[in-house]
C-alpha cells in the first residue's frame, strides 16, 4: 500500500506536468485542442493525487499531514486543485500556466524529500489541526492563483500577450477575478488561523506562541488585510493591488517554506 | 482635533502602518530564531511581565517587538475610530427604504466590513487581557496517590493513576494522567482523565498534559539480620531499620539521574554496637552490593514511582479572541462571498 501510494503521486505528478505542456501550447500553439486536454489532464491527476494521498492516510492511519512530505503534497494538491477550479470555470489556460508552474517545481522538489511514514507526535493527533493545516492549504493555492491572475493584469496592462494566442479578459476583469481570489484564501487563511489557535489552546494551553512560523502567519494575515483594503482605495486600487497580489504570494511562500527552512520555529520539519 | 480625526480614519495610515508591522515583524522572526537566551522564556511567561523582566534590559534585540506593538496599536485605533466614523452611515443603512429585488435578503451584508472589525478590535483586547493577566505554570509534578498543592489557586490535585501509550517504534503515541482535583478543603470536585489535546478546566485554569517521568523512590536490599541470617527489606531515603542484635541500616543518601533503571548511587550507614560502618554502592541494571564491616547489603531490585508532569496555564483573554476571531472569520466570509458594496448607497 505504502509504495501504491507513492507510484500514484508520481503518477500524478506526471499527469501535471503534461497539463501544464498543453496548457503553454494551448495559450501559444493550439487553443482549442490543448486546452481540452490540458483540462482532462489536470482533473485526472488531481483525482490521482487525492486517492494517493487517501490510500496514504489509511496506511499511516492519520490524515496525511504530518511531515515536510506530506506537508508539499498537500501545497501542490491544493494549488493544482485550484487551477483546475479556476479552467474549468473560466476557460483561462493561460491564468494556470504559473500555478502548474509552481506545482512542478514542488513536485520536483518534493521527490527529493523522504516519503518516509511517520507517526503523528501526541499533540498533533487532534482533528483542530488537522483542519488548521487543510484551510491554510487551501488558502495558499487560493493566493497562487490570485497572484497568476494579478501576473496576466500587468501582461495585458502592459501589451505583453501579443505572443499568445489567449483571448483573456479586460485588465478590470482580471483584477476583479484576483481580487475574489485572494478575498477566498484571506477567508481561508483566516480560518486556518482560528482553528490553528483553537488546537494550540487545547494542546498547550496557548493560543499564540512567540515563533518564526506564527510571527509570519500573523504578517500574511495582515499582508492580505492590507490588500483587500486597498480595493476601497481608488489610488491603491488596480496597479497597485495587483503589484501586492504578486508580491503576496512570495510573502505566502516564505510563510510556508522559508520559516521552515531558514528560520527555528515549534512548526519547523 | 478634526484633522487627527481624519487622520486617523484614513484608510492609507492603515496601509501604511500595516506595512510597517509586516517590516517589523519580519525583523522579529529573525531575532526570535537567533536569540534565544532572550526570547526563549518568551512564551513561559505572561507577556507582559517577560517585557518587563527582559525587554529593556535586552533592547538591541527586542527593539523591533516596540515597533511591532506600535504599528499594531496604530491600526486598532485606526479600525476603532474609522468604525466610529463610519457608524452614522451603517445605522442610516439600516432603516433606509429600498426597493426589494431577489437579492434584497442579502442587504445585511453591508454590515460585515463593520463586523470583521469589531471581531479584529475583540481578538487585540482579548490579546491584552492574556498579556496582562492570569498565570503560566510549567513542569508542575504530580506523583500517583499524593495530593500537592496547585499553583496559584487554592486547590490541590491527586494523580490516581498514568498510562502512557507508544507505537511499535517507541514514539509516544498519548499519555493519559487519571486525576482528581479537590478544593482548598481537600474535597474532591472533579475527576477526570487528562491527556495531551485533552485538557481539564476548571475556573478559567486549564491542567494540560506536558510529560511524565519515573523517579527513584525505594531500595529493595538483603541484608543479614541479627542472626547472622538474610532478610529482604525495603529502604527509602533518610529511612532506617532495625536489624536485630542493636543493628540498625541507614540509607542515608538515594541519587539517581535515572528513569528507573539507569544509574544512580546509594550511600548506606550501618550502625551496630561495635561501632559505624558506611559505604556507598552504585545502582547499575542487576544486583550489586556493598560491604559494611563485616556485613554484606545487597541491592536486588529497585522501586520506581511514576509522576506526570502538567502545564496549568489560566487565559483570560482566551474566550475574547476566540469570540473575535470567529467574527473575523465569518465576516470574511461573507465579505468574499457577497459583493456588498452594491448594496451600498
Amino acid at each position: 500500500m505504502i509504495n501504491t501510494h507513492y507510484l500514484w503521486f508520481q503518477i500524478a505528478l506526471i499527469g501535471y506536468l503534461f497539463s501544464f505542456i498543453f496548457f503553454i501550447c494551448h495559450s501559444m500553439f493550439f487553443p482549442k485542442r490543448s486546452l481540452m486536454a490540458g483540462k482532462i489532464i489536470l482533473l485526472a491527476a488531481v483525482l490521482l493525487h487525492l486517492s494517493a494521498m487517501i490510500l496514504r492516510g489509511v496506511a499511516a492511519s492519520h490524515t496525511p499531514v504530518a511531515n515536510f512530505f506530506e506537508s508539499m503534497n498537500q501545497f501542490i494538491f491544493f494549488i493544482a486543485l485550484a487551477s483546475l477550479i479556476h479552467i474549468w470555470r473560466r476557460h483561462n489556460g493561460l491564468a494556470v500556466i504559473f500555478p502548474l508552474l509552481v506545482v512542478v517545481v514542488s513536485a520536483v522538489f518534493t521527490l527529493r524529500i523522504s516519503s518516509r511514514i511517520t507517526e503523528m507526535y501526541p499533540a498533533l493527533q487532534s482533528i483542530w489541526f488537522e483542519i488548521h493545516v487543510l484551510s491554510a492549504f487551501a488558502s495558499y493555492g487560493l493566493f497562487t492563483m490570485g497572484a497568476s491572475l494579478s501576473i496576466l493584469y500587468f501582461l495585458r496592462r502592459n501589451n505583453k500577450l501579443k505572443y499568445f494566442n489567449e483571448n483573456l479578459p479586460a485588465c478590470a476583469a482580471l483584477d476583479k477575478n484576483a481580487s475574489s481570489l485572494n478575498a477566498w484564501g484571506f477567508f481561508w487563511f483566516s480560518f486556518s488561523m482560528l482553528t490553528g489557535g483553537i488546537w494550540a489552546y487545547y494542546a498547550w494551553g496557548n493560543y499564540w506562541i512567540w515563533t518564526a512560523k506564527e510571527i509570519w502567519s500573523a504578517l500574511l494575515w495582515v499582508y492580505y488585510a492590507v490588500y483587500i483594503h486597498t480595493r476601497f482605495t481608488p489610488r491603491w486600487a488596480g496597479k497597485r493591488a495587483n503589484a501586492l497580489s504578486v508580491i503576496g504570494f512570495w510573502v505566502m511562500i516564505f510563510t510556508f517554506l522559508g520559516v521552515n527552512l531558514m528560520l527555528r520555529s515549534s512548526h519547523s520539519f | 482635533m478634526k484633522s487627527i480625526w481624519c487622520f486617523f480614519t484614513s484608510l492609507k495610515l492603515f496601509l501604511i502602518s500595516g506595512l510597517v508591522f509586516i517590516a517589523f515583524g519580519a525583523v522579529g522572526s529573525i531575532l526570535i530564531s537567533a536569540v534565544p537566551e532572550v526570547f526563549g522564556d518568551m512564551d513561559h511567561d505572561i507577556f507582559f511581565t517577560w517585557l518587563k523582566k527582559l525587554g529593556f534590559a535586552n533592547f538591541s534585540a527586542t527593539f523591533w517587538l516596540y515597533g511591532f506593538l506600535a504599528a499594531l496599536a496604530i491600526i486598532n485605533l485606526n479600525t476603532l475610530i474609522c468604525s466610529l466614523d463610519k457608524l452614522p452611515f451603517i445605522l442610516g443603512q439600516i432603516n433606509r427604504p429600498r426597493v426589494k429585488d431577489k437579492h434584497s435578503y442579502l442587504r445585511w451584508t453591508v454590515f460585515a466590513p463593520y463586523l470583521a472589525h469589531l471581531g479584529f478590535l475583540l481578538v487585540i483586547l482579548g490579546h491584552l487581557v492574556s498579556s496582562a493577566s492570569g498565570f503560566k505554570s510549567e513542569n508542575n509534578v504530580y506523583y500517583t496517590g499524593e495530593i500537592l498543592p496547585v499553583p496559584h489557586m487554592a486547590a490541590y490535585l491527586r494523580l490516581e493513576n498514568f498510562t502512557p501509550k507508544f507505537f511499535a517504534s517507541g514514539m509516544p503515541r498519548q499519555f493519559y494522567s487519571e486525576v482528581t482535583l479537590f478544593d482548598e478543603h481537600k474535597k474532591p470536585l472533579k475527576k477526570q482523565i487528562i491527556s495531551i489535546n485533552h485538557p481539564l478546566f476548571y475556573r478559567g485554569a486549564g491542567f494540560y498534559q506536558s510529560s511524565f517521568g519515573e523517579e527513584l523512590d525505594q531500595l529493595e536490599l538483603t541484608v543479614q539480620d541479627g542472626t547472622g541470617r538474610p532478610r529482604l527489606i525495603r529502604l527509602a531515603e533518610k529511612e532506617r531499620k532495625m536489624l536485630g542484635g542493636g543493628r540498625v541500616l541507614t540509607l542515608k543518601t538515594l541519587t539517581s539521574d535515572f528513569r528507573g533503571q539507569g544509574f544512580g548511587m546509594a550511600y548506606f550507614e550501618l550502625t551496630t554496637p561495635s561501632g559505624i560502618n558506611s559505604g556507598a554502592a552504585y545502582l547499575i541494571r542487576g544486583r550489586n552490593s556493598v560491604n559494611l564491616g563485616k556485613s554484606k547489603v545487597t541491592i536486588t531490585d529497585v522501586v520506581t514511582k511514576t509522576y506526570t508532569v502538567l502545564t496549568i496555564n489560566q487565559d483570560k483573554g482566551a474566550y475574547l479572541v476566540l469570540i473575535g476571531a470567529l467574527l473575523m472569520t465569518l465576516f470574511a466570509l461573507v465579505t468574499a462571498a457577497v459583493d456588498y458594496r452594491k448594496f451600498l448607497n
